[in-house]
């Protein structure tokens, strides 16, 4: 048990020395959570639009006025030409051109009605939907306005039930958790084993009298602290700085956090006994997880939308059960028992991601 | 230059001899892209629905019959009090609940809504477009079977992508990222990597200038990622069809340029970093922000001002702006001379800055 | 060949080089003797333009040091401490390689490649990747690579580390015919045996020379038999 000390406090007198390193993996989920905290956003704001108005009546320019004023959408340009609309679209200055009919304001509200024409950019298909969606809305809330008492359908005001103010941040704070805690442990784990095999240190290793597996959880355990520190302050930035609710269990939470960090540990783990050398261990942790945890755990992308096929290898994904936890916890407030589910997976995964290192490390023994 | 020639060569043996490597950098790329491209997509596949009927309309029926017969819905059931279908909601049976009021046709107070939505936002992506589709499906049902028609039409077209396929958008996007994760990692590796085996000593002792030793590892990666690069996009074309309705050549131009910005900066980080583990972090905090504020995944008009900039100053940015734009929109060269000159600028900048920073000489 | 006037090497507070002077002639091996960390390392890697020195000046091969280090490049090679050939490269790819940056080509490079995989007996091996080699072998090809464009000055950095006696003597053959050529060997080391093979030798202790004479001389004033006993003497 002495040994077992000794060789966790060596481990942490060498992660210690590279201060470089050590500022980056503390300062970075800080600088992450706060750029994107406040950057990202899946609302729509400041779109430019370009306007081909036939008619050139007043109805015409207080629609056009009603929706620049908005903030969802800022006139770019009056186009003169139809020419110019092909142009103007594939040179990325607006996203969406109204072409407004002659005969606009003559027909509108009187016998039929009024033709506008949306020509949407729709190589940002995101985009191109929720501006379709909005511009409706504001059509006919200008309708509404300029004849209240007429027969349309007066469609609400939508809510949005747990987020009133539809705050992105709330959805992007969970995944963007998971996603850091995920690689940064990946990654400093897969390196610590493929360091010493590369630099010959694992024969001593081996013949000390540390067993495989309290050498591999020795070089676990200092990473583990540091994440720890690092889940706290994602989660203190996240509540104090973005608002983030937490309806339910603070302990719940971080019982969570930890199980979830050990799983990320033990990836990094998985991978440095796959791998033969530090680069490639590196570049697995990194390049090869960044992308599959940003775009497979529900981080960016619902889940449900996703062929099938992927909807179960994202089931795999450690990340996206860590984030339907968050979620869970801090959004909707519940506990354990809607959530026992996903705890067990995570555990589940932790656990055989352990099992395969002990055995990929005994083999590695024997060679 | 011979000697830059013979870095070249050096550098490719050594990539292409290192087995372990090899598949990283040729095959994960490849089967991140085709795998991904499925998963990244806002598109709706089906919507759970709860009616909530708060004034015993007689239309209900009818409106839940085309509901259920609509491919993007399915109706779950219909609630006639608040409570119940909220419970469904916070189950999460239904993504969203359609209210109706009750004195749905008598006179009507102009600011009473007839139709509330309540939609479920915790996967807020959705949300928006949910919203869309929801409100579209309403206004035209009430449009076909009552006097309540909306008096002005909008009739839209979605240019480029008729079908609002994601996957043309994506494939290139992915595709642009992938490249740049893995050039900016191998080279942010490489001169620290020189420095950790000790060859840095012996290059360094020998007549080598910074700019053939810059050029030398800088010249290889080029050529791999272009190759990288090619190998996506003809294989985005052949198996998900993605078009490519501009010039060849413009991509070409885009391409080398854009693999010069972001292999500089890997070899500036390389020259920095005392190892490399620091360079392989320090890269990839940049590649993080870099990916995040692309503008792929998230909206850059939509970010506040000083974000937007950040966005602006990103090679990926403009990149993937000029790959859509050029293979959806055939968009020609001279539309595209901001971002050419943004990304020719940055690269000269980062080159420049990388050469100087290696020094033959502590 | 090279003289050294007061050259310093300072590492914020820590002075590891401390203004050493020495003059070496064309020709001669010049053993730079003394205990790991006395600052041998440091020394040698500023005479190569590896370390910018914190003061002093040298000049080598006829060029200045300080501002005419590109020069001393050309005329100089070098050995370092850590192994620096390139593991994933061939004997030749090496060769060739390090041939081509000093500007080695066509058929001077062929012949030059082929006089070092015969003189070292590898010639069935010359396809064989480098690291497969075992160290001493390594050695002495690292050694061949560093004169392969016949430079005035070779700096040699503790180039026997690690390896048994036998090849150290064997090693030590080859420089020795070297120096026979004309060219001048600047090496450093921690054996003190290898101290008899240099013309002269200077001893290094926390930096500064205390030491600098023929073996035979400085065992003749301290009235000792054996290099080990100089050292012995000297750094008490």
């Amino acid at each position: 048990m002495k040994q077992f000390i000794y060789f966790i406090k060596k481990e942490f007198i060498h992660i210690f020395r590279d201060t470089k390193s050590l500022i980056i993996l503390f300062a970075l989920p800080i600088i992450q959570i706060i750029l994107f905290g406040f950057a990202l956003t899946n609302e729509i704001k400041n779109v430019n639009f370009a306007v081909y108005d036939n008619s050139k009546s007043d109805t015409s320019l207080r629609l056009i006025n009603k929706i620049d004023a908005t903030d969802y959408f800022t006139l770019h340009k009056y186009l003169n030409n139809p020419d110019d609309i092909e142009a103007i679209l594939q040179s990325n200055k607006v996203k969406f051109v109204l072409v407004i009919d002659e005969d606009f304001s003559r027909l509108y509200p009187h016998e039929k009605q009024g033709d506008i024409q949306l020509l949407l950019d729709a190589s940002d298909p995101n985009i191109a939907t929720n501006i379709r969606g909005y511009l409706q809305n504001i059509i006919t809330t200008f309708s509404e306005e300029e004849f209240p008492l007429s027969e349309q359908l007066h469609l609400a005001t939508t809510k949005m039930y747990y987020n009133p103010e539809l705050k992105s941040v709330y959805l992007f704070i969970p995944g963007l958790m998971a996603f850091i805690l995920t690689l940064i442990s990946a990654f400093m784990t897969s390196i610590t084993l493929t360091k010493e095999k590369e630099l010959g240190n694992m024969e001593i290793l081996l013949i000390s009298p540390l067993k495989p597996y309290q050498i591999i959880i020795g070089k676990v355990i200092p990473y583990a602290l540091l994440s720890m520190i690092n889940i706290a302050n994602i989660l203190l930035l996240g509540t104090f700085v973005f608002g983030m609710p937490l309806q339910g269990s603070l302990l719940l939470l971080l019982l969570e956090s930890i199980l979830f960090l050990l799983n990320s540990l033990s990836l990094g783990i998985l991978i440095s006994s796959f791998t033969s050398s530090r680069q490639v261990a590196m570049m697995v942790a990194l390049a090869g997880l960044l992308l599959p945890t940003m775009l497979l755990s529900g981080f960016m992308f619902p889940i449900n939308n996703m062929p099938l096929p992927l909807q179960y290898f994202s089931k795999i994904v450690p990340a996206t059960h860590y984030i339907i936890i968050l979620k869970g916890i801090m959004i909707k407030g519940v506990g354990l028992q809607y959530l026992y589910k996903e705890t067990l997976i995570l555990a589940l995964l932790t656990i055989f991601f352990i099992i395969i290192s002990i055995k990929k490390f005994n083999v590695r023994l024997d060679k | 230059m011979r000697i830059l020639f013979i870095l070249i060569i050096k550098e490719l043996k050594q990539i292409f001899r290192n087995k372990g490597m090899l598949p990283i950098i040729f095959v994960m790329p490849i089967l991140q892209l085709l795998i991904l491209a499925n998963a990244a997509n806002y598109e709706i596949k089906n919507v759970n629905i709860a009616i909530l009927d708060l004034g015993k309309n007689d239309f209900i029926p009818e409106i839940s019959a085309q509901l259920n017969a609509n491919n993007y819905f399915t109706l779950k059931g219909v609630k006639y009090d608040k409570a119940s279908a909220i419970s469904l909601l916070d189950r999460g049976e239904v993504d969203a609940i359609i209210a109706f009021q009750h004195n749905f046709s008598a006179q009507r107070m102009p600011t009473t809504p007839q139709v509330q939505l309540i939609i479920n936002t915790i996967d807020g992506a959705s949300s928006g477009i949910v919203l869309s589709y929801i409100s579209g499906f309403i206004e035209q049902y009430f449009a076909q079977n009552s006097a309540m028609k909306p008096l002005i039409n909008l009739e839209y077209t979605n240019k480029f992508n008729s079908k609002l396929d994601y996957k043309t958008v994506m494939v290139p996007g992915i595709l642009v990222i992938l490249v740049s994760l893995i050039g900016v990692f191998l080279t942010a590796m490489n001169i620290a990597r020189e420095k950790e085996i000790g060859t840095i000593d012996q290059l360094n002792v020998s007549p080598i200038t910074k700019l053939q030793f810059i050029g030398g590892k800088l010249f290889p990666m080029l050529i791999i990622g272009l190759g990288e690069l090619f190998f996506g996009i003809i294989l985005g074309r052949v198996l998900y069809g993605i078009p490519f309705a501009g010039n060849p050549l413009t991509v070409i131009t885009f391409a080398i340029v854009f693999l010069f910005v972001m292999l500089s900066f890997g070899l500036l980080i390389s020259t920095k970093a005392d190892s490399q583990q620091q360079a392989m972090l320090i890269a990839y905090v940049f590649l993080v922000v870099f990916i995040m504020f692309s503008g792929l995944f998230t909206s850059i008009e939509s970010m506040p001002i000083w974000a937007n900039r950040i966005s602006q100053a990103i090679p990926i940015t403009h990149f993937i702006t000029v790959m859509r734009s050029v293979m959806l929109k055939a968009t020609p060269l001279h539309l595209l001379y901001r971002e050419l000159l943004i990304l020719l600028g940055t690269g000269g900048l980062l080159f420049t800055v990388a050469t100087l920073s290696y020094k033959k000489s502590e | 060949m090279i003289t050294v006037n007061n050259l310093t090497k300072k590492f914020g507070k820590f002075t590891a080089v401390d203004e050493i002077s020495f003059e070496v002639p064309k020709g001669e091996i010049f053993g730079f003797l003394g205990a790991n960390g006395a600052g041998k390392t440091t020394a040698i890697k500023m005479l190569c333009g590896l370390s910018k020195p914190t003061s002093g000046s040298a000049n080598i091969a006829g060029y200045d040091l300080l501002s005419q280090v590109e020069q001393v490049k050309l005329n100089i090679g070098y050995m370092s401490q850590k192994f620096s050939l390139y593991d994933d490269l061939t004997i030749s790819e090496n060769i060739d390689f390090y041939g081509g940056l000093y500007r080695l080509k066509g058929n001077e490079l062929k012949q030059k490649k082929e006089k070092i995989v015969q003189e070292l007996g590898l010639n069935n091996q010359r396809n064989a990747l480098v690291g497969f080699l075992p160290l001493g072998w390594k050695q002495k090809l690292a050694f061949s690579v560093a004169t392969i464009h016949d430079p005035k000055i070779l700096f040699l950095d503790e180039p026997t580390s690690g390896v048994d006696p036998i090849t150290r003597r064997k090693f030590w053959e080859i420089i020795i015919a070297t120096a026979n050529q004309g060219i001048t060997i600047f090496v450093t080391t921690h054996y003190l045996d290898e101290a008899e093979y240099c013309d002269r030798i200077s001893i290094m202790v926390n930096g500064k020379i205390i030491a600098l004479d023929s073996p035979a001389n400085l065992k003749q004033q301290l009235n000792v038999s054996t290099t080990a006993e100089i050292f012995a003497q000297l750094t008490r």
